[in-house]
C-alpha cells in the first residue's frame, strides 16, 4: 500500500519535470505553473512516503488508508456526494441562465450572454445524456 | 424509518466505531441510522441483520404511514 505512494510520487515528479523541460522550449507562465503544479504534490507525496515508511508511523498510515477507503465506499457518503453534485449542478445551471438573461437585459456584450447561455445548454445536455446512460445501465 | 439498532448494539456491548468497522461503513452512518435520519440500503440492512443474527424486520420497523 505504501509503495503505491512512492510510485505515484515518482510519476508526478517525472511528469512535472517533463512539463518544466517543455517550458524551456515553449516559455509560458501557464506551462511553468502547470509544471510546478504537478511537481510540488509529487515532492510532498515522496516526503510522506519517507515519513510513513518508518515502523513507528506505518500503522498510522494504514489506519488513514482504511478510513479513506471506508469513506469512499460508505453508502451514506456516496449518497451525500451525489446529492451535493446534483444541488451544485442546479445552482450552476440557474446561475448561468440568470447571468445570460440579466446580461441581455442590461445590454452587456452579446458574446458574454451567448457564452453563459451556451454553457447552461452544455450543462443541461451533460445532465440529460448522463441520465439517459444511467437509466439504460440500471 | 424507526429501528432498534442502538438497542441491539448496546446489548452486544459494542461502540458505534466498532460496529462501523465491522460493517465497513463510517461511524457517522451508524449514528445517522440510529437517529433515524438515514435509511440503509437493502444490502447494508442485510449485513446488519446478519451481524446481529436476527431478521431485518426485528431491527428495522417499517410503518405504513412512513410511505405517505
Amino acid at each position: 500500500m505504501i509503495d503505491k505512494l512512492r510510485k505515484d510520487s515518482i510519476i508526478l515528479i517525472a511528469i512535472g519535470l517533463g512539463i518544466l523541460v517543455g517550458a524551456y522550449f515553449y516559455p509560458s507562465p501557464a506551462v511553468v505553473g502547470a509544471g510546478f503544479g504537478v511537481l510540488a504534490p509529487g515532492v510532498v507525496r515522496l516526503a510522506r512516503y519517507y515519513y510513513y515508511r518508518t515502523p513507528a508511523h506505518l500503522p498510522e498510515y494504514e489506519a488513514q488508508q482504511r478510513a479513506f477507503s471506508i469513506n469512499m465506499k460508505d453508502e451514506r457518503k456516496v449518497f451525500l456526494r451525489a446529492r451535493a453534485g446534483q444541488i451544485a449542478y442546479q445552482i450552476l445551471f440557474l446561475t448561468l441562465l440568470l447571468l445570460g438573461a440579466v446580461g441581455s437585459l442590461f445590454k452587456v456584450n452579446p458574446w458574454f450572454c451567448l457564452t453563459f447561455l451556451l454553457l447552461a445548454l452544455f450543462a443541461y445536455l451533460c445532465g440529460a445524456i448522463a441520465f439517459y446512460f444511467l437509466s439504460r445501465k440500471l | 424509518m424507526k429501528n432498534r439498532l442502538e438497542e441491539f448494539r448496546k446489548q452486544r456491548g459494542i461502540r458505534q466505531e466498532e460496529l462501523a468497522e465491522i460493517l465497513q461503513v463510517s461511524r457517522q452512518t451508524i449514528g445517522s441510522l440510529e437517529n433515524g435520519r438515514y435509511n440503509p440500503s437493502i444490502l447494508l440492512a442485510f449485513k446488519i441483520a446478519r451481524f446481529f443474527g436476527t431478521a431485518i424486520e426485528d431491527i428495522f420497523i417499517y410503518e405504513e404511514e412512513e410511505s405517505k
